[in-house]
């Protein structure tokens, strides 16, 4: 039974994990541009695509097509932010980006058909004392935790990551210091793109999906982001986790609905009795 | 309820006091903006409410009328208000409104996208439900006012002095008996502030009391009865105006803060 | 209050009361003329009009954007289907308790979710719709689970798609009457100033629960209709937020925060999407998503502003007078 809970909360931690670094790009995008993107969940279904793709055709390891996602969704995102997103903000962007939601999304589902696909590259699972740890889960947690604390050093250290930082407290001040918020936003989108891409080529390795695969993230995502505090960076990898732990604890307990409903039930739970979320300062 | 609460306050009890603060205080997180505050305003005065920028004025204000401050809660840290006799510490600004203390802005919070009769027409909703008993009277609330000819612009085309006058207006439809006036002169010229003075005098002959917070300074010692100086949030003088200019601590509290 | 009511209608004159009848003969008369098809058509129509003027009274008048407001239609739609199936309800009482469900929900959630504000109240109701959903499909005893609960047919197509014309000129009456309305004026205050709506004596707290209610009980109607038009529910249509998102880019179009806009969206979308399904049937979703991206970038506050200056040159004000104008 201890072994059983163990194997649990791995595999929850490990989902947790590929959650966070959904809900990293979304932080930026929100926490930074004030952006509500809808469009999110495409993003990660196009990374999960691009991977099957080059898996397939081309039989490139799975792992190494994180370096095509990231760049091609990098440039869609700032592309996108260039010509649509750049002036919107609040409701506005929500409702733009949905559009651009359904434009993508009705695209994948022509381009691509609506049939599950899945990339079977690493299969089964370690042993270690009777705790089970499925082999792909635990290494694209690895990746997607590696990813999050790049992003998180990339804002932290470079002088890229000091104006989106600076964008973020108080765009008007970040001008007026001699910032290019024009060009750091579209920078920022495009990570904020590129982010769930990845994370989308990481869960490509885990389970089956079709492109109506970022729908189930995109609520989840907001959940993270409002747990975690919006604009705190490290407060979306605390949350991710701890949305993953949750779900699989319930979903361990018999309940897989809960287990999903669990996500939304959080999101509204913060925001009544927490609004700047679990890591942000209480107003 | 409420009216026979009003029944209530009017009783002899009261002793013509409309207003009572007892040791309000206020923080916002290491800042105090409302030191243990003692003030009491009679029925049928005007009293002016000065002091230096972050002395505490508006906070006051906002205590009194039940308003939340930005980034704050609501309630008062201790201390408590009564208005009319009864404890309006814990009450809501609606509820306070309904009571008879009305209010304006230092920053104008009209209704912009509304033209001026729908702004007025709101405060007069207070007193009302039907909607055209309540623009009637808004009607001649403006016309009072001085804002007739320009009842039917939105209100966001106003001018600054306009957007006062209205907030005014606005503050008078509800049937206040106590108004608390948070810089209504600022910004106006000379001619605009005598004409605005000369509104508040008809206003308090009415039988309105008026709290008034001003920078304008001559215009505040011509007006008032009475005046309460604030300084970092407290309480450093309260007499009439001629006495208040010669106060030692009040001068020192103005220039200080000039120097700095 | 009801003098206000009186009032405003007495107010619509003979080109609104003319314009009345017109509708209610034309409502009449339609399923002799046209096809069955077209009379559906005209169903779905209505029943946007419904669920986009009620939208509009939380999100347009108030100023309460809510991205979930599915939930209460769906509701709508299942508390009727439940008791139809379940208990054997007669189906004229389940659709109006289907409102009954609806409303109920909006006074349960209203409270503590009217807290927030913004995009955090956008996204909260949009977590609140998933939600709702998942546990619809999770309460199988009750609910049928995921695959839905399939009904017999039991009213004819024309007595449910009279119901729902009656009822979407009802709730455009009701919104045009509350902006008359002490309750009206106070929701449109509470949306340009909350402070200022509290100090000049509005219990905001109180007005934008009653709105939320009001605003989630004639969706519930008409997800009543419709289930028993299309004799199927499950979770994934109930709660789909492509509706949603229909809403508000119906009432957006059309005007938000205006009487005639959340009806305008819905019989130019409904037309539109028509056309679109014929014409594209693949890629229509990927169309509407383009013109969503072109309305939002190029007509921010919908087609009022060309509409008011045409009604201006026309010489009819009344109905698109400055107060109601789009706001952002």
């Amino acid at each position: 039974m201890f072994e059983a809970w163990v194997t649990v909360l791995i595999s929850g931690l490990a989902m947790g994990a590929i959650y966070a670094l959904v809900a990293g790009g979304l932080n930026l995008t929100w926490g930074v541009m004030n952006v509500v993107n809808m469009a999110h969940g495409v993003f990660l279904m196009l990374g999960a695509y691009i991977t099957f793709m080059a898996w397939s055709y081309w039989g490139i390891n799975p792992l190494f097509t994180i370096f095509l996602s990231f760049p091609i969704l990098f440039a869609l995102g700032a592309l996108i932010n260039r010509f649509l997103v750049r002036r919107t903000v609040g409701l506005a962007s929500m409702l733009l980006t949905f559009g651009i939601f359904m434009v993508i999304e009705n695209l994948a589902v022509v381009g691509f058909g609506g049939m599950y696909r899945s990339v079977r590259f690493f299969t089964g699972s370690y042993d270690i004392m009777g705790v089970f740890v499925s082999k792909p889960r635990i290494i694209a947690a690895g990746i997607a935790v590696a990813m999050s604390l790049l992003t998180y050093w990339f804002l932290k250290k470079t002088k890229i990551g000091v104006a989106i930082r600076a964008i973020s407290l108080d765009r008007m001040m970040a001008e007026q210091c001699g910032v290019n918020t024009n060009q750091i936003c579209t920078i920022t989108f495009g990570i904020g793109a590129a982010q769930p891409a990845v994370a989308g080529s990481l869960m490509s390795l885990i389970f089956a999906f079709n492109p109506m695969l970022g729908r189930v993230f995109l609520v989840k995502a907001f959940a993270i982001v409002v747990l975690g505090g919006m604009g705190n960076f490290l407060g979306a990898l605390i949350g991710g986790l701890t949305i993953g732990l949750v779900e699989a604890v319930i979903a361990f307990s018999g309940n897989l609905h809960l287990s999903e409903a669990a996500g939304f039930i959080i999101i509204i739970l913060i925001l009544l009795l927490r609004p700047s979320g679990i890591m942000g300062r209480r107003q | 309820m409420i009216s026979q609460m009003q029944q209530k306050s009017e009783s002899p009890d009261t002793k013509g006091k409309i207003l009572e603060v007892r040791g309000l205080t206020k923080r916002f997180g290491g800042i105090i903006a409302n030191d243990n505050i003692d003030m009491d305003v009679f029925v049928g005065e005007i009293v002016g409410l000065i002091g230096p920028n972050g002395a505490g004025k508006s906070t006051l204000f906002d205590m009194v009328a039940g308003v939340k401050p930005s980034g704050s809660k609501r309630f008062p840290d201790a201390g408590c208000v009564r208005f009319l006799g009864h404890d309006i510490t814990q009450l809501k600004a609606h509820q306070v409104c309904r009571l008879g203390l009305a209010r304006t802005f230092q920053i104008v919070r009209i209704l912009e996208k509304m033209s001026v009769l729908e702004n007025v027409t709101v405060g007069a909703l207070c007193r009302t439900s039907e909607v055209y008993e309540a623009e009637k009277k808004a009607e001649k609330i403006c016309e009072f006012v001085g804002l007739k000819d320009r009842q039917n612009l939105a209100a966001g085309e106003l001018t600054i002095e306009g957007k006062k006058r209205l907030e005014l207006a606005r503050a008078l439809a509800t049937e206040p008996k106590l108004l608390l006036l948070d810089e209504v002169m600022a910004g106006l010229n000379p001619s605009e502030v005598a004409e605005t003075l000369d509104l508040l005098r008809q206003i308090n002959k009415q039988g309105i009391t008026i709290i008034i917070v001003e920078h304008v300074m001559q215009a505040v010692m011509a007006i008032s009865d009475r005046i309460v100086v604030l300084d970092y949030g407290k309480k450093i003088a309260d007499d009439t105006p001629e006495a208040v200019v010669k106060d030692k601590n009040v001068i020192d509290a103005y220039l200080g803060s000039e120097d700095a | 209050m009801i003098k206000d009511v009186a009032r405003s209608l007495w107010a619509l004159g003979w080109m609104g009361g003319g314009a009345i009848a017109a509708f209610v003969v034309l409502l009449l008369v339609a399923p002799w003329v046209v096809s069955p098809y077209v009379v559906s058509l005209f169903m779905a129509m209505f029943m946007y009009i419904v669920v986009c003027s009620s939208w509009n009274i939380i999100s347009g008048f108030t100023g309460y954007v809510s991205f979930g407001h599915v939930v209460f239609w769906g509701v709508g739609a299942y508390v009727t289907a439940v008791l139809v199936w379940k208990f054997n309800y007669p189906w004229p009482l389940a659709v109006m308790l289907g409102g009954v469900g609806s409303a109920f929900l909006a006074t349960i959630v209203s409270y503590p979710i009217l807290k927030l504000t913004g995009i955090y109240f956008a996204i909260s109701m949009l977590a609140l719709a998933e939600a709702i959903k998942i546990l619809t499909s999770h309460f199988r005893s009750v609910t049928g689970g995921g695959g839905g609960i399939y009904l017999r047919p039991m009213a004819s197509l024309n007595i449910l798609y009279l119901m729902m014309g009656f009822l979407a000129l009802a709730v455009v009456l009701v919104c045009y009457s509350i902006t008359h309305t002490k309750f009206g004026r106070s929701l449109l205050t509470i949306r340009e100033d909350e402070t200022a709506a509290e100090s000049l004596g509005i219990n905001i707290t109180r007005r934008k629960i009653q709105a939320l209610i009001l605003s989630g009980l004639f969706p519930g109607i008409a997800g009543g209709i419709y289930v028993m038009n299309v004799c199927f529910i499950d979770p994934a249509t109930a709660f789909d937020i492509s509706i949603t998102v229909n809403i508000i880019l119906m009432t957006t179009f059309g005007g938000i925060g205006t009487i005639i806009g959340p009806v305008l969206g819905p019989v130019a979308f409904t037309a539109l999407s028509e056309f679109l399904w014929a014409s594209f049937p693949f890629l229509h979703r990927a169309i509407l998503g383009a013109i969503l991206i072109a309305m939002v970038m190029g007509m921010p506050n919908g087609i009022m502003p060309f509409m008011v200056r045409f009604a201006q040159w026309v010489g009819i004000r009344e109905f698109f007078s400055r107060r109601r104008e789009a706001s952002q």
